[in-house]
């Protein structure tokens, strides 16, 4: 048998090879994209609801401690925590609509998806830090006796910090790597 | 068989969401099953896959305006579910992938056992579904494209792979496809 034959048999057999997996049905897409649906608008009242507590709590104990530094504290730290949810929910949100599916290339898609994964590792370690500035406010207001347990939360924050950015940074590089082996293979 | 739908019949005859699509599901229900196996090995895995990758065939249908043909705006949006699927699904656990050029090496080891007299075409599907799981993306995506019928440049505007970069991948398709089938014709004679 020729080669060009081998070829032709197995694309034949390829075409007519029928996969026992059932599609879906157009009643079942319905369903699933209001399953879809209801789940993000379920993952969004969380994201407010989770909100709404860190608010209601500080501005609770904002009246109950009426004082110039616990009130910067705690809208440092109201402030941080609503702004971290913010970016997660723009992080979630730019994933479950990903409107460029047809429209991209294979190439340029999964290059887009690896760049927004790189991206956001790189990044992410910030919102960390968020609540920090209200904590470092709060702790300092207590007029402690001893800087101990102050200079611990600093020293296991920090050593936490440098772990997940070190981590992250390593994940980022070997995304990177994928990336830039794309580009080589964009460029032949 | 491959399919190619008249996609300026489409666009004029103004086909809603749900019309579009149950044409799609209904020319490519094939093509589409055996790309989801081309990913997943797993049946629960690849019907999710399967489902996933009609959901979003489904949902981008609003955003096709024709400037692509419509068969490789389906293609692409498949390919684009699939990978980012399996991706992220195994992030961290799969076993690395291989090139092409890695495969055209090491295919000898990978060959057909010489007691294997008889390998139905069952079995010869199998075998071609786990190289093609062993290959990366692109490859994968290369192979399963040109397995359906596609000719270089309609994978070129699926893939993004310049013209040259088809053909030669298409060249080392053949000749992987070939040196590991054609043991079989010999075990048969």
């Amino acid at each position: 048998m020729t080669n060009e034959l081998v070829l032709n048999e197995i694309v034949a057999s390829w075409q007519e090879h029928a996969v026992a997996v059932p599609s879906p049905s157009l009643a079942d897409i319905h369903r699933r994209a209001h399953v879809f649906q209801q789940r993000v608008r379920l993952w969004n009242a969380f994201q407010y609801l989770m909100g709404a507590i860190t608010i209601v709590s500080y501005a609770t104990l904002l009246f109950a401690h009426p004082s110039v530094r616990f009130g910067i504290a705690a809208t440092l730290i109201i402030a941080g925590c609503l702004f971290g949810m913010y970016r997660m929910h723009k992080e979630r949100s730019s994933r479950s609509v990903p409107a460029d599916l047809g429209s991209l290339t294979c190439m340029e898609f999964h290059r887009t998806e690896l760049l927004r994964q790189c991206v956001f590792l790189l990044r992410s370690w910030r919102y960390l830090m968020l609540p920090l500035p209200g904590i470092a406010v709060l702790m300092l207001t207590q007029r402690p006796n001893s800087w101990l347990p102050i200079g611990e939360f600093v020293v296991i924050f920090t050593l936490m910090v440098l772990g997940i950015v070190t981590a992250r940074r390593r994940q980022a590089r070997k995304l990177q790597t994928e990336i830039e082996s794309f580009d080589a293979m964009a460029q032949r | 068989m491959t399919v190619v739908l008249q996609d300026e019949a489409v666009l004029e005859e103004g086909l809603n969401r749900d019309q579009l699509y149950e044409q799609v599901a209904r020319d490519f229900r094939d093509a589409l099953a055996r790309l989801a196996r081309g990913y997943e090995s797993d049946p629960d895995k690849c019907r999710d896959l399967l489902q996933e990758i009609h959901l979003a065939l489904w949902r981008s249908f609003d955003a096709f305006d024709g400037r692509c043909s419509l068969r490789t705006w389906v293609y692409r949006v498949a390919h684009n579910v699939a990978i980012s699927q399996v991706t992220r699904r195994r992030r961290g656990t799969t076993p690395s992938l291989i090139s092409l050029e890695d495969f055209e090496v090491l295919s000898t080891a990978g060959r057909l056992d010489d007691h294997e007299k008889t390998l139905d075409r069952q079995r010869a599907m199998e075998r071609l579904f786990g190289l093609i799981q062993k290959l990366k993306p692109v490859d994968r995506q290369t192979i399963l494209l040109y397995l359906e019928g596609l000719d270089a440049a309609s994978i070129g505007d699926i893939t993004g792979l310049s013209a040259a970069n088809v053909a030669t991948k298409i060249h080392r398709i053949k000749s992987i496809l070939i040196r590991q089938f054609k043991k079989r014709d010999r075990n048969d004679e």
